[in-house]
């Protein structure tokens, strides 16, 4: 009897080893999430290329769709890393504190041909640390200002505003009570209460969100002054959140005429195109502080490809990622519209400049901060608490800083 | 002696594959959860230094876990005593004999059934600003809010929500008892002269009082485990209005790679589920004599 339970544990035991066995893939392995079924089919086209090119094991594209950052995190806790794989910006700080990741200078240093010069200096700041290289951005995209031009024309406005000031003043008059129940129904301006798009104004006010010990610095006057300017403009009536004009986000309303400005990213070119194809925009930098010709201080959102630190073939893993930030893949992704290429040589083989709309997200690269705060990821989830009491419940800017920073 | 031994073995291969996969994928790791309160564990970092009671002592001091047991609490207290009238209403109205009645049976019970993902994104529309609530509210002269949006009313809206979509699973409970109960004791209360309320005083209450307890166990846990509706509706917000203490687990194991900080609020959360379930269970048996 005990051997035959013996006999069935055993066999349960080989199926169960079996099933883990198989999922085993002897080639190299690139994890990524894409944004839409066209980034999907250049990954997979990508990664077919660098097969037929060989010279090395075989490579395959594992997409992940939910919970990227949690399956990252599980699959690097546990030794089941791919060998490359695709990394917001935002959480490399992190995972370079963790020791995660692997540093690239070696190999950089040792490939003069693969051109790291090539790449825009700010978005490799993202993957930095130390002085130390972690990954290399795949693509990216800053922050600017769309505005429909209708509006603009029936509020008698010639110029998108160039500061601050002009902005607030533009936002009231594009304000408008169409259909004179008494309740706005076209705001000036597309706020968002979260703290990514309103870093810009701080950022732009000289202002430093972040102590240097990593808390919230909720003593600073230029951080309250900037996001009490935007929280102003809400409080006039001139400016909304994206849930007082019923829209999921801000480029939703603005796209159905809810609002007549708002910041976005060049995702938004995409989703205008194919969602709200009737609504006329136009896209302009950042307005300044105060009114300036030079730089428009924006955000940069940047993906990369990073190396985890326990991949057993740093070398092949290297070979892989070079390929897929070679200037030939990056003309590829220049050429289907998702996220900007880093490669400055890219920019100009492709003539991206003289699209005026990708034109402005280009341009403000070169003077943009990434989208990073710290190495502390509950300090997120807190900032945009902080901000949501600001512009949903009035709480107090300063007030609701000090809170952030206390409970960090 | 052989026999018995042979049956224990026949029931044993029963249960083996349930057994072994609750094993590997419930049991152990609710096990494993119980150390892992006691270490600073981080996934990604080798070294899991043991810190005794500091996961228990930081999380007294959290701002945060205040605010998700407060949210808990708010949410269990509306929740469990609503849904478990409502499911006994509706049971004793499908109970009566009525036309259809089949036909409501089964619709009460349908979102009980449904995935809570899909209810959550039907509920997130009816809920937006310009949905099918607000439109309602319209015809009566009300602005709604946006409720999911609004600090204000996002919890709220949550426990609507659950409320409607847990009362049938709960009705089917209740009319098994109702159906358990002697057709003579309602026959005596005739006899006696009661009334239809004095009827559903005297007897169906007491005749469903042992199911009263179980609905409202399994609702007090249903509801201080919280979470697929918050995750996919309100993620916590705004403002910390619909962070519960479920919720907050996940984000400290995976978003702020605190394992042992999540171990240790699932702990806390264990022990206020056991002593309320015991608490419950004293008072309904002291009521019960």
């Amino acid at each position: 009897m005990a051997a035959a339970a013996k006999k069935s544990l055993a066999a349960l035991a080989a199926i169960a080893l079996a099933a883990c066995g198989e999922s085993e893939f002897s080639g190299l392995r690139l994890a990524g999430s894409t944004s839409a079924p066209f980034e999907t089919d250049a990954m997979y086209e990508l990664i077919d290329e660098y097969n037929a090119a060989g010279g090395g094991p075989k490579a395959s594209f594992q997409l992940i769709q939910a919970n990227y950052t949690e399956k990252i995190q599980l699959m690097l806790g546990t030794n089941t890393a791919p060998d490359v794989f695709v990394l917001e910006s935002f959480w490399a700080p992190s995972l370079i504190s963790y020791d995660a990741l692997m540093p690239l200078d070696d190999f950089i240093a040792a490939d003069p041909a693969f051109g790291i010069d090539d790449f825009e200096p700010n978005l490799l700041d993202a993957f930095r640390r130390d002085g130390k290289l972690y990954g290399l951005p795949k693509d990216y995209s800053t922050l600017a200002l769309y505005y429909n031009p209708d509006m603009f024309a029936a509020a008698g406005i010639a110029e998108p505003p160039g500061d601050w000031r002009a902005l607030a003043g533009a936002a009231r008059r594009l304000t408008a009570d169409r259909d004179g129940d008494g309740e706005t129904d076209q705001y000036g301006f597309g706020a968002v209460e979260s703290i990514d798009y309103l870093l810009p104004f701080i950022w732009q006010n000289g202002g430093e969100l972040l102590r240097p010990d990593g808390g919230v610095d909720y003593e600073d006057p230029r951080t309250i002054e900037a996001i009490e300017f935007v929280k102003g403009m809400k409080d006039g009536g001139y400016a909304a959140v994206p849930t007082e004009m019923g829209s999921a986000w801000n480029m939703e309303a603005f796209g159905r005429g809810r609002a007549a400005m708002a910041f976005s990213g060049l995702w938004a070119v995409n989703f205008l195109a194919t969602t709200f194809p009737d609504t006329p925009y136009k896209v302009a930098p950042l307005p300044c502080r105060r009114p300036c010709a030079g730089p428009h201080r924006s955000i940069a959102y940047v993906v990369g490809y990073v190396i985890p630190a326990s991949t057993t073939r740093p070398e092949d893993a290297w070979r892989l990622l070079r390929h897929l930030t070679n200037r030939e893949a990056q003309m590829k992704w220049a050429a289907r519209e998702i996220g900007l290429p880093p490669r400055r040589s890219v920019v100009r083989a492709a003539g991206l400049l003289d699209d005026p709309r990708r034109r402005v997200f280009i341009e403000a690269a070169g003077h943009a901060r990434t989208w990073q705060l710290g190495d502390n990821q509950r300090l997120l989830d807190e900032l945009q608490t902080a901000m949501q009491s600001v512009f949903l419940t009035g709480a107090d800017t300063r007030d609701a800083l000090r809170r952030a920073d206390g409970r960090l | 002696m052989q026999r018995g031994a042979a049956d224990a073995l026949r029931a044993g291969a029963f249960l083996a594959p349930a057994l072994i996969m609750m094993s590997a994928f419930t049991f152990g790791p609710i096990l494993f959860s119980i150390p892992l309160a006691f270490f600073d564990w981080n996934l990604l970092i080798p070294d899991k230094t043991f810190v005794g009671m500091g996961n228990f002592a930081e999380l007294a001091d959290d701002e945060v876990f205040h605010i998700a047991l407060r949210n808990t609490s708010i949410y269990a207290l509306g929740v469990v005593p609503v849904q478990t009238c409502f499911a006994l209403l509706l049971a004793v109205a499908v109970n009566q004999g009525l036309p259809g009645q089949a036909f409501f049976r089964a619709a009460f019970y349908l979102p009980a059934i449904t995935s809570s993902v899909v209810t959550s994104v039907i509920f997130l529309w009816i809920y937006s600003k310009t949905g099918l609530l607000n439109y309602l509210l319209s015809h009566l002269g009300i602005a709604g809010p946006d409720w999911i949006g609004s600090p204000r009313y996002a919890l709220g809206s949550i426990m609507a929500l659950n409320v409607w979509s847990t009362s049938g699973y709960f009705m089917i409970a209740f009319l098994a008892a109702l159906q358990s109960i002697p057709k003579s004791l309602y026959e005596a209360a005739d006899v006696d002269g009661a009334g239809a309320w004095g009827r559903f005083r005297h007897v169906t209450v007491p005749g469903v009082r042992p199911t009263m307890f179980f609905v409202m166990t399994l609702g007090l846990i249903g509801s201080f485990q919280v979470f697929d509706q918050i995750y996919v509706m309100s993620n916590g917000g705004p403002d910390n209005a619909t962070t519960t203490v479920s919720f907050y687990i996940y984000n400290s194991a995976f978003k702020y790679f605190r394992f042992g900080y999540a171990a240790a609020a699932s702990m806390a959360l264990f022990a206020i589920i056991l002593v309320l379930t015991l608490a419950q269970h004293r008072l309904v048996n002291l009521e019960g004599r």
